[in-house]
């Protein structure tokens, strides 16, 4: 019973926001008339209590290492607290933006937050799941309300179910190939899959059945056996561990998922338009949980069998079809949804690099000692993970900001694709918001867009894999393309409006935006403070939680931030031996090697 | 450091001023502080002490920082933006005038970066502001603010990768300070795509043929000022950039660079000279002799000689202004057939023009080089000699026939009375004595083609896998052959 309070303490925002979202249910079932005005502010009244608790543990050095809890089904670390109080950001932004009375409405809203923020901490497979299906599928009860939007609803709700199925296929594939839901297990298990499929005897059979030589009828069974028995794992493993990257990938918005994306943007009312930035920020976790940190052993990461390959692809088919759907972009919402997958084309790009970064640590010598190369890989990865999250939040919220203010004005089919024309003559307040969010969304300086996509920059090209810093170029093409299809929309802010058509914003959803573009344009002139969360939640990001593993590093990260040196090894070229993790360990060779994208190359 | 407080901060607080005032005030302010910022930026380039600078610390422990300063190689560049601002400022009336202000800092602050992150910033805000002044059409607005996108974010690359090879050759230190980035021989891995990303960058952003479809757009769509503007201080920039970032940075590569900007410096002004010969509206003859000035510029570059380097930065100042003139006076409903025909002259660089005197030093040294080059040469020769039969003699006799422009694109008419004449009196004026600019350009230029040899002989003589700090190398052969070639260079003795 003590461990369940401690761990309900560690978990207070989870906690604060699971019971407040039965409360609000329960309230919106009972309707009571004269709780339905209360609605809204007992709403906020959680969502402020969950945000104090989250508040208290960004930065706090008892989390640093990651505090597991209920089993080890969750994660208190500082990652999630900081995706946390963005996500909490995000609520109370959509509780705002909601009507004082719609109580179905903003209890949905709650539930769909406390089921991502269930995913943000998930380092199961089975949390991580649930926590997702009730955000994504929570999503269409707030796109149904407005009856006009339903038929986009009833597609969402197809799109997201077939998603659902294929991740709880994925995720049966992976449980049944490696006996654990816990993705800290999972990576050193599927590594033994592929060592044991190299391995003698399964090897010895496979050539022996592939030599042509007449072999007696019980030794060819016994053969067939062996090597059946020995690849039986990784043909489970590897179809499984492919489904869960796409279904992840695919709900976060890349290319073939986009027209879920497009759909939502396009049709979505203010609150829904917001938290689908919450799902896309909950599903980017999730991959970097599972894949960035959890699935980076060169064999699960590079060709032929790795997920790098199909990443490459799906990068660039997703640059391109963002930047095209954004360059075309005639209406706000759908140059949103341009940006916005643009945006998950880079993200998954500094993905793919961070991945390969933890891949090298420690692996391979070159011209560095071997812990100096382990070091490497290690600060490398971090730095990565850093500027994903870094860009994920900076681009959040701005786009969020915008959001709010285009959903708010009304029916682009009502007002016409240029849909804040004239906002910036009539209010310039909002009007100049709505500008500095567009510019920071096209990643205009000085805003924390310019930031997070220099240093996302920086921490991709670090990576020397040509595969890589070709999609750098390709990135900064479709970025080129996203901008210029913002020009139109920045021109339109200023134009003078047709009489009677001028754009009249909510007065939450101007303040929403005023927020928002302070925010952009304080953390993009005085980046430290939000530059040393980041560096916090991705410190040995691409390690297991706990002291041992992480605990060094965290504290020479926080020596570093008061100044101190820390004390350097004694002979840092005598040939020491690194301190790998189990999930580092990279497989012997296997069968059928070759092939397929290039990308296990050193990336120093 | 005052000096560079109020040549951004007095733009800045007039573009913010006119925003918010009536289009009357906005003309007034917008004026004044164009002129007062010309004169400013004047009295700065020719008396603030070199390396004058300002720091403003972004991300200390990334090495990033907002820095400035006066560097002797940026001083056309500051001239030509203040002064053909100040000109274009009137030739518009209105609000609106504030862009021009906004593109005034934006402009200078890519001139004066100090910093490879400042100039990345500056160049990525360059875009939407270029494209913000055309804003004539869909297809004329992306057909601007494309090219210019591309360029910008060529050369976050090239800064990118500087500051990876910094961190690489000073063991895990970050900088993009850009001394420290240009302080680097990079390694062959690094070397082709940041020269690449380079040549790119300011090929697009000089507009040099045959990528120089932009700015014909922007000249034709945009209002006369902003058009003005846009083809006279956006082209130097590029030729600046190729001067500041693009040839140290990609040293290693010089060889290579050098005959390609040659040639295409060479092909550029044939092509400039022929199309503005051939061209039968008088009135669009000055948009083929803009490629003569910034392709003559681009043969200065590609000899990589001090004096080719100050010619070709004076070509730039020479060119725009002589640009913003022409076609300023041609768009004026009344021609100023006196103040076009000067400004078309100084886009042939005939003597007596600022770009003369620009042309003169590149001409000598490259056709006394001679050898390596056989277009540039042979275009600089056209131009100083069959210029007059070819391109002359038909343009000034259009000049006596123009008609008066489309009074829908009118400027004022107080441009005409007054900055049309003091701008052709400074073409002529600096022209005629350009030892002030000369002088201060060239405290810098041999210390830079120094640099640059330096960087390529280490580069060709000990050849690494890894990016090294070029001031600590002392590579056998490089100091007496970098010595020797600059001697030559100065005349002071023979190969």
């Amino acid at each position: 019973m003590s461990d369940l309070v401690d761990s309900l303490s560690q978990l207070a925002p989870l906690a604060i926001l699971g019971l407040w979202s039965l409360l609000l249910v329960a309230v919106a079932r009972a309707r009571l008339q004269g709780l339905a005005a209360l609605h809204r502010g007992i709403a906020l009244v959680g969502v402020a209590l969950a945000a104090a608790a989250a508040l208290a543990l960004v930065g706090d050095p008892a989390i640093d290492v990651g505090v597991t809890v209920l089993g080890g089904a969750l994660i208190v670390d500082p990652l999630a607290a900081l995706v946390d109080l963005a996500l909490l950001a995000a609520l109370a932004a959509t509780i705002l933006l909601s009507r004082r009375d719609d109580a179905p409405g903003i209890a949905s809203a709650v539930v769909i937050a406390a089921g991502l923020m269930l995913t943000i901490h998930a380092v199961d497979l089975l949390p991580m799941v649930a926590g997702l299906e009730i955000g994504a599928l929570g999503l269409v009860a707030l796109l149904g309300r407005d009856p006009a939007a339903r038929p986009a609803a009833l597609r969402w709700l197809v799109g997201q179910g077939i998603l659902s199925a294929t991740l709880l296929f994925g995720v049966a594939l992976i449980v049944a190939a490696t006996g654990t839901t816990a993705i800290a297990e999972i990576g050193g298990r599927a590594a033994m899959i592929f060592t044991r499929w190299g391995a003698g005897p399964a090897q010895i059979a496979v050539d022996l059945l592939t030599s042509g030589v007449p072999i007696p009828e019980a030794l060819e069974g016994e053969a067939r056996r062996r090597a059946v028995t020995a690849m039986a794992p990784a043909a489970l493993f590897l179809p499984g561990m492919l489904l869960v990257f796409a279904s992840l990938a695919l709900r976060f918005g890349v290319a073939f998922g986009h027209r879920l994306l497009t759909l939502a943007y396009d049709r979505a009312a203010p609150m829904a338009l917001v938290l689908i930035a919450g799902l896309r920020l909950a599903a980017l976790v999730a991959l970097l949980r599972l894949f960035v940190a959890g699935l980076h052993v060169p064999r699960q990461l590079f060709a032929p069998y790795g997920w790098s390959t199909p990443a490459v692809l799906l990068i660039a088919a997703t640059l391109a079809v963002g930047g095209v759907i954004a360059l075309r972009g005639r209406e706000l919402r759908r140059w949103l949804a341009g940006q916005a997958i643009v945006s998950g084309g880079w993200l998954l790009l500094a993905a793919l690099a961070a991945a390969n970064f933890y891949a090298h640590a420690g692996l391979r010598g070159g011209s560095l000692t071997v812990m100096d190369h382990h070091e490497w890989g290690l600060a490398s990865g971090d730095a990565a993970v850093a500027a994903i999250l870094g860009l994920a939040l900076a681009e959040g919220l701005a786009a969020a900001g915008l959001a709010a203010i285009v959903a708010a004005v009304g029916d682009p089919r009502a007002r016409g694709p240029l849909a804040l024309r004239g906002l910036a003559r009539r209010r310039p307040l909002v009007g100049g918001a709505a500008a500095l969010l567009l510019l920071a969304l096209v990643g205009a300086p000085p805003t924390a867009v310019f930031i997070a996509r220099f240093e996302l920059l920086l921490a991709t090209i670090t990576d020397t894999n040509l595969p890589v810093r070709v999609l750098v170029g390709v990135a900064m093409l479709a970025a080129v393309l996203v901008a210029a299809g913002a020009l139109r929309h920045l021109a339109a802010l200023f134009a003078r409006p047709a009489a009677g058509e001028e754009p009249a914003p909510t007065r939450a959803a101007s303040a929403v935006a005023v927020v928002a573009a302070a925010l952009v344009l304080l953390a993009g002139s005085a980046p430290e403070v939000l530059r040393r969360s980041l560096e916090l939640a991705a410190c040995g990001a691409g390690l297991r939680p706990g002291p041992h593993s992480r605990g060094d590093r965290l504290e020479a990260l926080r020596l570093r931030w008061a100044g101190i040196e820390p004390a350097a090894p004694e002979d840092v070229d005598a040939p020491a031996a690194p301190v790998i993790e189990p999930a580092l360990v990279g497989p012997a060779a296997s069968p059928g090697d070759g092939g397929g994208i290039e990308l296990d190359k050193d990336p120093r | 450091m005052t000096g560079l407080w109020l040549l951004l901060g007095l733009p800045t607080l007039a573009a913010a001023a006119c925003a918010l005032s009536r289009d009357a005030v906005a003309t007034a302010l917008a004026r004044a502080a164009a002129l007062v910022t010309a004169l400013l930026a004047t009295a700065f380039a020719l008396e603030a002490p070199l390396g004058a600078a300002l720091t403003l610390p972004w991300i200390p422990e990334r090495g990033l920082a907002f820095a400035l300063a006066l560097d002797p190689l940026a001083i056309p560049g500051i001239l030509t933006v203040a002064w053909i601002t100040a000109l274009a400022t009137t030739a518009e009336r209105g609000r609106g005038l504030g862009l021009l202000l906004v593109g005034e800092v934006v402009a200078l602050t890519a001139w004066l970066a100090n910093d490879l992150v400042t100039l990345v910033a500056a160049l990525g805000l360059l875009a939407p502001v270029a494209a913000a002044m055309v804003s004539r059409g869909r297809q004329a607005t992306a057909a601007v603010f494309l090219p210019l996108a591309v360029a910008a974010a060529a050369v976050t690359l090239v800064a990118l990768l500087l500051g990876l090879a910094y961190h690489e050759a000073s063991s895990g230190a970050w900088s993009f300070a850009l001394r420290d980035g240009l302080g680097v021989v990079l390694p062959a891995s690094l070397s082709a795509p940041a020269a690449l990303a380079a040549l790119v960058g300011a090929w697009l952003l000089a507009g040099i043929w045959p990528l120089h479809g932009w700015w014909r757009v922007a000249a034709e769509v945009a209002p006369p000022g902003r058009g003005a503007w846009l083809v006279a201080v956006v082209r130097p920039l590029g030729i600046g950039l190729l001067l500041r970032l693009s040839l140290p940075a990609v040293a290693s590569d010089a060889a290579a660079f050098a005959p390609l900007l040659g040639v295409a410096g060479g092909v550029a002004l044939v092509v400039g000279l022929l199309a503005a010969a051939s061209e039968r509206d008088g009135a669009r003859r000055h948009l083929h002799l803009a490629h003569v000035p910034i392709a003559a510029a681009l043969v200065g570059v590609a000899g990589a000689t001090a004096e080719g380097l100050s010619g070709a930065l004076l070509l730039g100042l020479g060119g725009g202004l002589a640009f913003a003139v022409a076609h300023l006076a041609g768009a004026a409903p009344r021609p100023h057939r006196v103040a076009r025909g000067i400004g078309l002259l100084g886009l042939l660089c005939v003597p007596g023009t600022l770009g003369f005197a620009g042309l003169l030093p590149i001409a000598t040294t490259t056709l006394t080089q001679g050898g390596w080059l056989l277009a540039a040469p042979t275009a600089l020769g056209l131009l100083l000699f069959a210029a007059p039969a070819l391109a002359l003699a038909p343009t000034l006799a259009a000049v006596a026939r123009e008609p008066g422009a489309d009074p829908a694109r009118r400027p004022t008419e107080a441009s005409g009375a007054l900055g049309l004449p003091l701008a052709a009196a400074l073409l002529v004026v600096f022209g005629l004595a350009p030892a002030a600019l000369h002088g201060r350009v060239n405290a810098a230029a041999p210390a830079w083609v120094r640099g640059v040899y330096q960087r390529w002989c280490v580069a060709v003589v000990d050849p690494q896998p890894r990016a090294r700090p070029a001031a600590k190398l002392e590579v056998e052969g490089c100091e007496q052959a970098v010595l020797r070639v600059h001697e030559h260079q100065r005349g002071r003795a023979t190969p």
